[in-house]
């Protein structure tokens, strides 16, 4: 039996600027630490680590030197095959260096552990198939690519490395600009996708077994949307792993993380700016498909700006229709959507009551609160 | 030594309560049956046809068109009697069965205990040796409690018109839509009203059968105290909409006490109202389907009434309508005439027949006895029993560390309820079905939720009426055990079950049509497409 190979990359730097209140670690590690920061990510590996120990035998470690992995691996009591030697103090540059190896290697899952930062850089190194898991250590976690603890994360590996199937779902890497957010500014964006492990539980209960991955729920609505696409109407698509679905589906030279204009089912406009949408929608009826962060649930506001204040105003709640999974719309716990337009004529425009496709043939109503 | 006498009373009691039960699974390590088969082995040796019955009968099969026979004879396992009765001795041996445990981990499918006298009535010969083409003056019996049993779900649901010809819960969702359709069709709005509207803690079987017959479905999502969102409904509703499927309580065990809000506004709409009513086992001469608005319901006798889940079936799922859709119920109905009950055909605005025959006649003359034996009053009391002992368990689980009850707080629930293990997941990694693998080492059911999992990590728990006190606490004191376990020691729960045969599972299987199969000839194809699949890729 080949064995099961795990890359492992550790940001020893993540999550040093949290608990100093620092709002983030980038640029700021010589800080936090004068301020009495301790690491903590390579502990927090450690225990996802020790979490899949009954894989030991079968598993494959392959890590940096040090801090950057094989220090969180020989923690957990695991042996590792160290590929990469970093610096004394290794930066965002070893991530990258280390998750493109990986990436070479093809490993059947790479753990980091981090936050939304190395997130980044984890997925300027990766292709978008190549399964990645976040073990969530660090002070921002925006995106949906992390386990809720470091345990789950161990788990949720063990279970995706033993299953036959290996389920992923595309998951958005969102990133702040922390110095804009040092000086109180929140302006979130969309960075890209990593493939991610499904989590079953999230999908399936046992007594009516889920037949569909929310991959395949994803292209069941770009199905439903497609089928119901009128002429004459312009579709403004915006970025999001259920969004781009349409796109695939629709073909053309699509933008996976702009938004992208199509009229009777063809590309009109790729990666349009929010100048082009104002003029779009000015002079033919339009209607705009966007999709809702996970777990926080903003529709607009959060990677997909180019959805100005004139543009919602425009389409107004009717123009609006957000695709998202059941499995998504349960993420929010009940929470509303968010509409961040700093607009207020816009926001009232879309408050209220905006209607979901969550599967084929299928909708819901789902509230919208505007800030 | 003396030959001493032990005293062995209060072994299995600790300060006078019963101590949690060591149950453990008989293993047998038991093949299929098609491969116990031995050929020209047999169970019963059939009387060869004697010469001059053969010359009369001629070719049996002459009538049969030549494309509807087999061109060889189907490959059935061989075994003779004894061989096949411990086969199945056995593999009873490795199931946790309906009358061998506290069955009340199964919230939503009403687990109550089936009285064995209404067994025996329904496999009396006077049953049994029945035929469906009978002339109906020989079997005035059956029509007769049919006809009594629809008299008794009128009741119940306040409606007009009952059909006990759908032979599921599911079947009769699937028959209520249908009459949704023909209803449809007759008032001439089938094209334009194609969108059904539900919740997504009703039954997912609401939505997939208004799926089914080409409707489009719009699920709502709870207010934020996890009743069904009225102002969502508000903007669904359209001149579109064609039907409300809902259940109520849902599955949270959560009362929508505005249900005649939700029904009016859906009438005002144009629309028609369809109560999934398959468990109202909190609700029997209580409330009734009628008062709150509904145009349709339905019942799964297998829940409501009495009668045995049995193996996903047989089933009966009795619909009920208004007097304006009664027109388009299936047929043939069971009339009464002079003291003399006939069946009358279909008519034309039937949506025709939906089961053979009158459906399941034997579960409907085992609900028939469920309810005489307890009468207008019992039915009343068996709602206000399962209430009470739900209320009662509510109160003792939300004391166990880890558990606690989501939505509409400070509120009792109906007839179960839906917990949340999420606080014990965050805190110690286990799951909520990892804690359901543990609790059968006990010897109890337990399941989580419908998918996807709105409620975290869920539970869902309906004691019924035929659970005792001790009963009901023996179940609290396995979810207290197995919680003390996953803050104590996670990993005996996570490498449970330690007491039963079957170990873990790869659900995968579940998912993927290629390789899930049903039965063994679809086994073996399958097997045989994976392995040609697998040596096409090395």
């Amino acid at each position: 039996m080949s064995r099961l190979r795990v890359g492992l990359i550790v940001n020893p730097c993540a999550g040093l600027g949290g608990a100093v209140a620092l709002k983030g670690s980038d640029g700021v590690v010589d800080e936090a630490l004068a301020r009495g920061a301790t690491p903590q990510a390579a502990t927090r590996a450690a225990h996802a680590l020790w979490a899949m120990r009954p894989l030991a035998a079968e598993l494959a470690l392959i890590t940096g030197a040090g801090t950057l992995g094989d220090d969180a691996a020989r923690a957990a009591g695991l042996a590792a095959d160290v590929i990469y030697e970093g610096p004394a103090r290794s930066t965002a540059k070893d991530t990258v260096q280390l998750a493109r190896r990986l990436n070479t290697l093809r490993v059947d899952l790479l753990l980091f552990a981090g936050g939304d930062g190395t997130a980044r850089d984890v997925a300027d190194g990766v292709d978008e198939t190549l399964p990645v898991l976040g073990i969530p250590a660090g002070v921002k976690m925006h995106s949906g690519v992390f386990a809720t603890t470091p345990q789950a994360a161990g788990l949720l590996a063990l279970a995706f490395l033993q299953s036959t199937a290996r389920r992923v779902a595309p998951q958005e890497v969102m990133d702040l600009d922390e110095q804009a957010v040092r000086a109180g500014h929140v302006n979130p964006m969309l960075y890209g996708y990593l493939s991610v492990p499904e989590d079953p539980r999230l999908l399936q209960g046992r007594k009516v077994p889920a037949v569909a991955g929310d991959a395949v729920v994803a292209e069941a609505i770009a199905a439903s949307v497609i089928e119901e696409m009128e002429p004459g109407v312009v579709y403004l698509i915006g970025p999001g792993s259920t969004t781009s679905a349409v796109k695939r589906a629709l073909g053309g030279h699509a933008s996976l993380l702009g938004v992208d204009a199509y009229l009777d089912r063809r590309l009109l406009a790729s990666d349009a700016t929010a100048a082009q949408l104002e003029d779009l929608v000015a002079h033919r009826p339009a209607r705009a498909l966007v999709t809702c962060i996970g777990g926080q649930g903003h529709i607009f506001g959060r990677g997909n700006q180019q959805f100005s204040g004139a543009v919602v105003r425009s389409l107004g709640r009717a123009g609006i229709r957000v695709l998202a999974t059941p499995a998504k719309l349960q993420s929010l716990r009940g929470r509303p959507f968010i509409a961040d337009l700093q607009d207020p004529e816009a926001a009232s425009a879309v408050a209220g009551y905006v209607e979901v496709v969550s599967g084929y043939r299928s909708r819901a109503y789902y509230r919208c609160e505007a800030v | 030594m003396s030959a001493g006498m032990q005293d062995i009373s209060g072994f299995r009691f600790t300060d006078g309560r019963p101590n949690l039960r060591r149950y453990h699974q008989a293993r047998w390590d038991e093949p299929v049956i098609f491969e116990l088969s031995c050929p020209g082995e047999r169970g019963v040796l059939v009387p060869e046809v004697e010469d001059q019955v053969a010359a009369a009968a001629g070719d049996p099969l002459a009538a049969l068109p030549p494309d509807l026979r087999r061109a060889e004879p189907p490959r059935l396992p061989e075994l003779s009697q004894n061989r096949v009765l411990r086969h199945y001795l056995r593999l009873s041996q490795q199931n946790l069965g309906a009358d061998l445990n506290v069955d009340i981990g199964q919230g939503t499918c009403t687990m109550k205990y089936n009285p064995k006298i209404n067994e025996q009535l329904a496999r009396s010969p006077r049953m049994t040796e029945l035929h469906p083409l009978q002339d109906a003056d020989t079997v005035q019996g059956i029509l007769d409690v049919i006809h009594r049993m629809e008299a008794v779900v009128r009741e119940v649901s306040g409606m007009d018109a009952v059909s006990l010809q759908p032979r599921s819960g599911s079947h009769a969702i699937y028959a209520n839509f249908a009459i949704l359709r023909a209803h449809q069709e007759a008032a001439g709005t089938a094209g334009e009203r194609d969108e059904v509207i539900t919740t997504i803690f009703s039954h997912p079987s609401d939505a997939a059968c208004a799926k089914l017959l080409g409707y489009r479905v719009i699920t709502l999502y709870p207010d934020a105290a996890g009743y069904p969102d009225v102002e969502a409904l508000r903007a669904a509703l359209s001149p579109r909409t064609a039907a409300l499927i809902i259940t109520n309580p849902e599955d949270t065990g959560i009362f929508n006490s505005r249900i005649r809000e939700f029904t009016d506004l859906v009438h005002a709409a144009g629309g028609l109202c369809i109560y999934d009513q398959a468990n109202a086992n909190g609700l029997l001469g209580i409330t009734r389907a009628r008062e709150a608005g509904f145009d349709m319901c339905h019942f799964n006798l297998h829940k409501t009434f009495g009668t045995p889940h049995a193996c996903g079936g047989p089933a009966v799922g009795a619909i009920a309508v208004t007097g304006e859709l009664a027109r388009h119920l299936p047929g043939p109905r069971v009339v009464a005439d002079g003291g003399r009950f006939r069946l009358e055909a279909a008519g034309a605005e039937s949506i025709g027949k939906v089961a053979a025959f009158m459906g399941t006649a034997s579960i409907v003359l085992r609900a028939y006895a469920w309810v005489m034996s307890l009468g207008a009053e019992g039915l009343r009391e068996v709602a206000e029993v399962a209430v009470l002992n739900n209320n009662y368990m509510m109160t003792e689980l939300v004391k166990i560390r880890g558990m606690s009850l989501p939505y509409a707080q400070g509120r009792r629930r109906i007839e179960q309820a839906r917990y949340s293990w999420k606080q014990l997941a965050d805190e110690t990694g286990i799951h909520s079905d990892q804690i359901g693998i543990r609790a059968a080492d006990f010897g109890v059911h337990y399941w989580t939720s419908h998918h996807p999992f709105v409620v975290p990590e869920p539970a869902t728990v309906e004691p019924t009426e035929s659970y005792s006190k001790a009963d009901l606490d023996e179940f609290v004191d396995v979810m207290r055990q197995v919680a003390k376990e996953a803050y104590e020691n996670p990993e005996h729960v996570r490498s449970a079950p330690h007491n039963c045969p079957v170990h873990a599972i790869d659900g995968s299987y579940f998912d993927d049509p290629d390789r899930w199969a049903i039965t063994w000839r679809a086994y073996r194809r399958k097997l045989r497409a994976h392995r040609a699949g697998e040596a096409g890729t090395k």
